[in-house]
């Protein structure tokens, strides 16, 4: 006989962690009310741009806590500190929170037992090794994109989190934004035909930089911010987290606007050709492609072994060209041809895509599922793998060939050692 | 191999290809003052002297002492270095390592040195070992390191046997870690050996060395390295080396596993499985165990997953598991565990089929909506979306309806959404075939699902449904029509609406918004109030009341005809739906109609009706100057015959965007029934005008903050007040010239080109931007001021400081942008990009007096936008700075 009796639904959460998984996501309300025990406990590590922006907005969530921060930069650090505690000032007045640590070496917030998940927001030279020891220390993790700085680091990143069971969010946040999900659900759902042609619209290659030398200002370890990058001597604008400059656009510490947005666009791109996990087999640099139809200039071109062209360069934004139409999105722009294409419904037996229900929160409701994010560790790997695979090419000015299946790039030593970096001591990368 | 041995095996290399002229550059030949040769020259140079003769004009620039006159020699060097690199030029290669090796010598400056190395790390070979093998006693350790590096990307086993020697040598820990993680970097298992001697004394002593050692071991992996983990692992190291060593192991069995030893493998994870440290140990193992033994691990797995004691975090990681063992005897396996398990691990089960996707696990899913458990039927009916097709798609609906009977909102949901999503053939042939014969509740979900799945072939059907003797079944049936019919369709939804004039007030109301929604769907504005119009004939007042309703919210010049007829209708039930619909149109069009109303209608409900209308469709956005409305609000206010709407008007007049009407409203204040609404309005007002009108909305919000008696009001302008404090130094007032665009070029060469406004032309023609945001002045929409792709604009402000001040000027753009200050380019971003307010941020010092500030903002494509502001160094507001689109004379 069915009878309605039922559990609570917090006991049975904790009992379940899949539990009215839908069949991949988590009845949001139940988390509504999670009391502080059962919060998960957060590390932000990296407290500027990027990660002042999550300090900000997982502080307000009642269903983590934030228990330490970690920054080379002690004035950041300590401004983080102190907007947390804000945050919970009630709790430390009652005595229910012990406060924020603030940490400036990433080890001594990653040793904390009682830390369950951290957020890495620092830069990209940095990516790779801080959140393999996340791993190794059995911590889940967010990861600020692009993944890594190299493509061997991008497959460490792979390994450690499934060597350790981890969940792993790549924060390639558009996957999780309806705009950008709805373009590649008309597109594999062949709404455009088949497509051809992919343009992505974001900015070039990180090259050297050659700055003098400035006094370092009092409070921030720089030693430690270069970590496993060449020694350069201080300069402010090597470590600025300026969105268009600083150590976006040096090689040293990031792959440029190509890994930098890329990691956004070419994520999209992926996603929308079904081509998680894999990628193109021939990346021909601007100097060898054929001239681009609209510019008259050669462009990036990458191929994939069904023929299909993406094409580097143009408006911010992806546009999937197929053979019965197009589909164009960027974060403010939705358009497609035939204009009747962006509202059209999608049926049961079209391609309809993991629907995040935000990233910061798919994260955390995976981490009580154990099940994987939206974007993956191996799909943050797989998009960042294309835009160095086109950094590569386009720095080396040659074509090159690359093996998804091995992740190899094949004929070319001396282009296959830029797969990776040797690292300054002590720091290495944890394969 | 001995060190001596080592080296002169080196050397006959060396010897052999370069004479070793190693430390010899600085005696070398005179270094001529350093001279660009063009790069395509280089690489085809035939011999190894012209490689030396280029190296020895570059290496006083790559070792400068000013860092801005490296740049061009390094980056000619790095050139060359990726030109010779490339398959086919192995010689050249090898010439151009050999001559940058015989440059390394103590007497080269630090900076070229460097230098050269960074390029032997991407680029050296065999021949260059001697070379680095000597560097790595370098008295520099930047160099030192570099050489490590270097040799651990060298692919010459020679590479390897230097690293080793080194190790050997050495007696510094730090440089021993380094070493050890060359060696694990190479997979070096002859280093194996070297390291485990070093180690095997103090292996009970958690030194940093030995925690380098064991990580190599992991990344070298193999038998030997799992056989001294193994022991380290069993002997008892300690507690603080546990992790490591576990790393190591697990991935020790990951290189068994690829290899195909998987009774290697085997050993390990079962050796790790029983760990009793941290979780993540265990929780690796148990995965190498899935993937060792494949099917024969669904055991263990559902062991886990059946066992209470178990974490809530290792269950869940079991089933996750039970997604990579493929086969329909997995499946099987673990739906004949449903009867048995305990209610938490059949819901993990369950999802776990559901992930799966294997129909075959279907009947015991089905078996499952009979569980005592909500839970447990929940995830069930979850399941049944990816495993089902048309055969359960009457089960989800009755599931659904039995579960809103009971109010099972989890249930509810679950087997609605299974229904939304399963897939194959014949699911909306089942829906429809089941409509005819269900009960109303059941009925009601398959036209839910109906609706849901976009099923257009339903609306003959639905629209027999929407005769259903259940209201709940009609309303539903109207609602899916509302998202299905074509408005072909329409006609047959108004005959619909007009049998349905007596009907329940939900239902009617659902029918006239069906019918809204597919007269709004022609594509033809006009054709749309065609059908209601056709309905038109001797119509009781009921069927007309709920017509002219409908007519008023599809519009169009027709139907305000009829409507404007039936205001003069004798019937009052017609009359009064008329003049209702009239205060619901959609569009300014009967503003007079409404104000006649209000001024002249006999009866007092319809008077208020129409002036709450008017007041309604003076606030729609329009071209109208704000002077007009604010007297049409004026004009309603002395109309109102209640307080109610006055206070609409007073709310409306909070919404206009200029600085008259804070006075407008502020001549209320004084009226007691109307304080409370008239302080609100200001703050909204204030608000609104506050980014371009700073101080007078400063100052009303100052008054209402000084004299209001509402807690929420004052806190509204407070934080009013602070936003417009925020605002401050954010540029509104801009003069822009251009667009310029060159034929066949694009926005880089656009970029680079210096247009007129650039080269401080004369006759360049200024004119004001007007602000495209209203509620972000700041922010300016260059496609709506100036349209079209691969162009740009230059923008002009100035800004009045009054004493020579340093600044942050943050700028954001779409695309690419330059920013001058007083002339001088002070910033730019060369990329295509989204435009997110004030992105970029530079510091700038302002001189005394006014300022100018001038961006070029180029457009590639798509948006094109950009914003600026002046702040404080610290990102706080500045003080004391003024702002114009020009300098006053």
């Amino acid at each position: 006989m069915v009878t309605h009796t039922r559990l609570s639904r917090r006991q049975f959460l904790k009992r379940s962690a899949a539990v009215a998984a839908a069949p991949y996501v988590l009845s949001s309300f139940a988390w509504g009310r999670t009391p502080p025990s059962e919060r998960i406990t957060l590390g932000i590590i990296g407290v500027g741009n990027m990660g002042g922006g999550h300090l900000d907005t997982l502080k307000d969530r009642r269903d983590v806590q934030i228990i330490a921060v970690c920054d080379v930069d002690r004035a950041k650090r300590e401004k983080a500190r102190e907007k947390v505690e804000d945050a919970y000032e009630e709790e430390l007045t009652r005595g229910t929170f012990r406060g924020v640590f603030a940490y400036e070496n990433y080890e001594h917030l990653l040793a904390r037992r009682d830390i369950d998940a951290v957020v890495i927001a620092v830069p990209d030279h940095w990516h790779a090794i801080i959140a393999i020891a996340a791993c190794r220390a059995g911590k889940d993790v967010y990861c600020e994109k692009p993944l890594s700085l190299t493509i061997r680091e991008a497959d460490a990143l792979v390994a450690a989190a499934r060597r350790f069971g981890r969940v792993f969010q790549t924060g390639s946040q558009q996957r999780s934004e309806g705009k950008f999900r709805r373009a590649c659900e008309l597109v594999r759902s062949g709404r455009v035909g088949r497509v051809h042609t992919v343009r992505v619209g974001v900015g070039g290659p990180s090259s050297e930089a050659y700055l003098p030398e400035q006094p370092i200002p009092d409070g921030f370890n720089w030693d430690l911010w270069l970590g496993p990058a060449p020694w350069q001597p201080y300069n402010a604008e090597r470590c600025s987290g300026s969105y268009s400059g600083g150590w976006r656009l040096i090689r040293d510490y990031s792959g440029g606007m190509m890994t930098d947005w890329g990691a956004h666009h070419f994520d999209i791109a992926q996603w929308g050709l079904g081509m998680d996990g894999s990628g193109p087999v021939e990346i021909i640099p601007p100097n060898l492609a054929p001239p681009d139809e609209t510019t008259g200039k050669g462009v990036l071109t990458y191929r994939y072994a069904d023929g299909t062209r993406m094409i580097h360069g143009g408006a911010n934004g992806i546009r999937f060209i197929g053979t019965e139409g197009w589909v164009e999105v960027n974060r403010e722009h939705f358009a497609t041809e035939p204009v009747s294409l962006a509202k059209a419904p999608l049926g049961p037996n079209d391609v309809h895509l993991y629907e995040s229900p935000g990233h910061h929160e798919d994260w955390l409701r995976c981490i009580r599922t154990r099940r994987r994010p939206i974007c993956d560790v191996a799909i943050g790997a797989s998009s960042v793998t294309v835009c160095h695979l086109g950094n590569i090419a386009w720095w080396l000015g040659r074509t090159i060939h690359w093996d998804p299946e091995k992740r190899e790039i094949t004929d070319d030593e001396a282009a296959a050692r830029w797969l990776d970096r040797p690292r300054r001591a002590p720091w290495r990368l944890h394969q | 191999m001995n060190r001596r041995l080592f080296t002169c095996v080196l050397l006959g290399l060396a010897v052999g290809a370069t004479g070793c002229r190693f430390g010899g550059a600085a005696g070398g030949p005179a270094t001529p003052k350093h001279v660009v040769t063009p790069i395509p020259s280089a690489p085809l140079t035939p011999s190894r002297a012209a490689y030396e003769a280029w190296l020895d004009e570059l290496l006083p620039g790559l070792g400068a002492a000013d860092v801005a006159e490296r740049e061009r020699p390094q980056q000619d060097l790095e050139h060359l270095c990726f030109l010779v690199g490339q398959p086919g030029m192995e010689e050249q290669r090898r010439w151009l390592c050999e001559a940058m090796g015989a440059r390394l010598g103590a007497g080269v400056p630090l900076p070229a040195r460097i230098w050269l190395l960074r390029q032997l790390e991407r680029l050296s070979g065999e021949e260059s070992v001697v070379v680095l093998d000597c560097l790595l006693r370098d008295e520099e350790p930047q160099v030192r390191d570099l050489a490590r590096r270097c040799l651990q990307a060298n692919p010459s086993p020679l590479a390897g046997e230097a690293l080793r020697i080194a190790f050997d040598e050495t007696e510094d820990p730090d440089w021993r870690i380094a070493l050890a993680n060359s060696f694990g970097a190479r997979r070096d298992e002859k280093a194996i050996p070297p390291m485990i001697a070093l180690v095997y004394r103090d292996r009970y002593e958690p030194t940093p060395v030995a925690a380098a050692v064991v990580m190599a071991l992991g990344d070298i992996a193999g038998p030997e390295s799992q056989h001294w983990l193994s022991y380290f692992w069993l002997g008892g190291a300690p507690d603080v080396l546990r992790p490591a060593i576990a790393d190591a192991l697990l991935r020790c069995a990951e290189l068994d596993l690829a290899e195909g030893h998987e009774r290697s493998a085997l050993a390990t994870y079962e050796l790790l499985i029983g760990y009793t440290g941290p979780e993540h140990v265990r929780l690796g193992a148990l995965r190498g165990l899935a993937r060792t033994k494949g099917h024969e691990a669904l055991p263990t797995l559902l062991s886990y997953i059946l066992d209470d004691k178990a974490s809530d975090t290792m269950r869940a990681w079991a089933a996750t598991l039970t997604h990579d063992i493929p086969g329909f005897a997995t499946t099987a396996t673990l739906a004949a565990k449903l009867p048995e398990a305990p209610d938490a691990a059949r819901v993990l089960l369950l999802n776990a089929l559901a992930e799966r996707g294997d129909a075959s696990a279907l009947p015991a899913v089905l078996s499952e909506l009979n569980a005592e458990h909500s839970d447990v039927r929940a995830a069930a009916l979850t399941a049944l979306g990816p495993l089902g097709g048309a055969d359960v798609a009457l089960t989800l609906a009755q599931a659904a309806a039995r579960a809103a009977e009971h109010g099972d909102a989890a249930e509810h949901d679950a087997a609605r959404r299974s229904l939304a999503t399963l897939r194959g053939d014949g699911v909306d042939e089942a829906l429809r075939a089941a409509l005819d014969s269900a009960t109303a509740a059941v009925r009601l979900e398959l036209i839910v699902a109906l609706r849901e799945r976009n099923c257009a072939a339903a609306v003959p059907a639905l629209i027999a449904q929407a005769r259903h003797a259940s209201p709940a079944v009609r309303a539903s049936a109207f609602e899916a029509l509302g998202a299905l019919a074509p408005p072909e369709a329409a006609a047959n939804l108004v005959a619909l609406l007009v049998e349905a004039a007596d009907d329940e007030e939900e239902v009617r109301q659902t029918a006239e918004d069906a019918v809204v929604a597919v007269c709004g769907r022609d594509p033809d504005e006009a054709r749309r109030s065609a059908p209601l119009l056709s309905a038109w004939t001797e119509t009781p007042p009921a069927v007309a009341a709920s017509l002219l309703r409908a007519l008023g919210r599809v519009g169009g010049p027709a139907a305000l005809e009829r409507v404007r007829a039936a205001c003069r209708s004798t019937e009052p039930q017609m009359a009064d739906a008329a003049v209702r619909a009239l205060a619901e149109w959609s569009s300014a069009d009967v503003l007079d109609d409404l104000l006649d109303l209000a001024q002249h209608a006999d009866d007092a409900t319809q008077r208020t009706l129409a002036l709450r209308g008017y007041v309604r469709l003076v606030g729609l956005p329009s071209e109208r100057p704000p002077a007009q409305t604010i007297e049409m609000y004026q004009t309603a206010m002395k109309l109102a015959e209640q307080p109610e709407e006055r206070r609409l008007a007073l709310a409306g007049l909070g919404a206009v965007r200029h600085p008259d009407v804070l006075g407008v409203i502020e001549g209320h204040l004084a009226d007691a029934e109307l304080r409370g609404e008239a302080e609100a309005a200001v703050v909204s007002a204030a608000t609104l005008i506050g980014p371009r009108h700073r101080d007078v909305a400063r100052t009303a919000l100052q008054r209402i903050i000084e004299t209001t008696t509402t807690d929420a009001t004052r806190r509204r302008a407070e934080k009013a007040l602070a936003d417009l404090r925020r605002y401050e130094g954010r540029l509104t007032d801009w003069l822009v010239a251009g667009p310029y665009e060159e034929p066949g070029r694009d926005w880089s060469w656009l970029l680079d080109h210096a247009f007129p406004p650039e080269r401080g032309t004369p006759d360049v023609q200024w004119r004001p931007l007007d602000p495209t945001s209203l509620n972000k002045p700041w922010t300016f929409d260059l496609r709506k001021a100036c349209g079209g792709e691969q162009r740009c604009v230059y923008a002009r402000s100035a800004v009045w400081s009054p004493e020579p001040r340093e600044v942050r000027l943050e700028v954001g753009s779409d695309d690419a942008v330059q920013v001058w200050l007083n002339g001088r380019l002070v910033h730019a971003a060369r990329e295509t990009r989204a435009h997110t307010p004030f992105q970029d941020r530079v510091r700038v010092t302002l001189d005394a007096g006014w300022n100018t500030v001038m961006l070029k903002v180029v457009q590639a494509g798509g948006e094109w936008a950009f914003s600026c502001a002046v702040r404080a160094p610290d990102g706080e507001p500045p003080d004391g700075l003024r702002f114009a689109a020009t300098p006053p004379p």
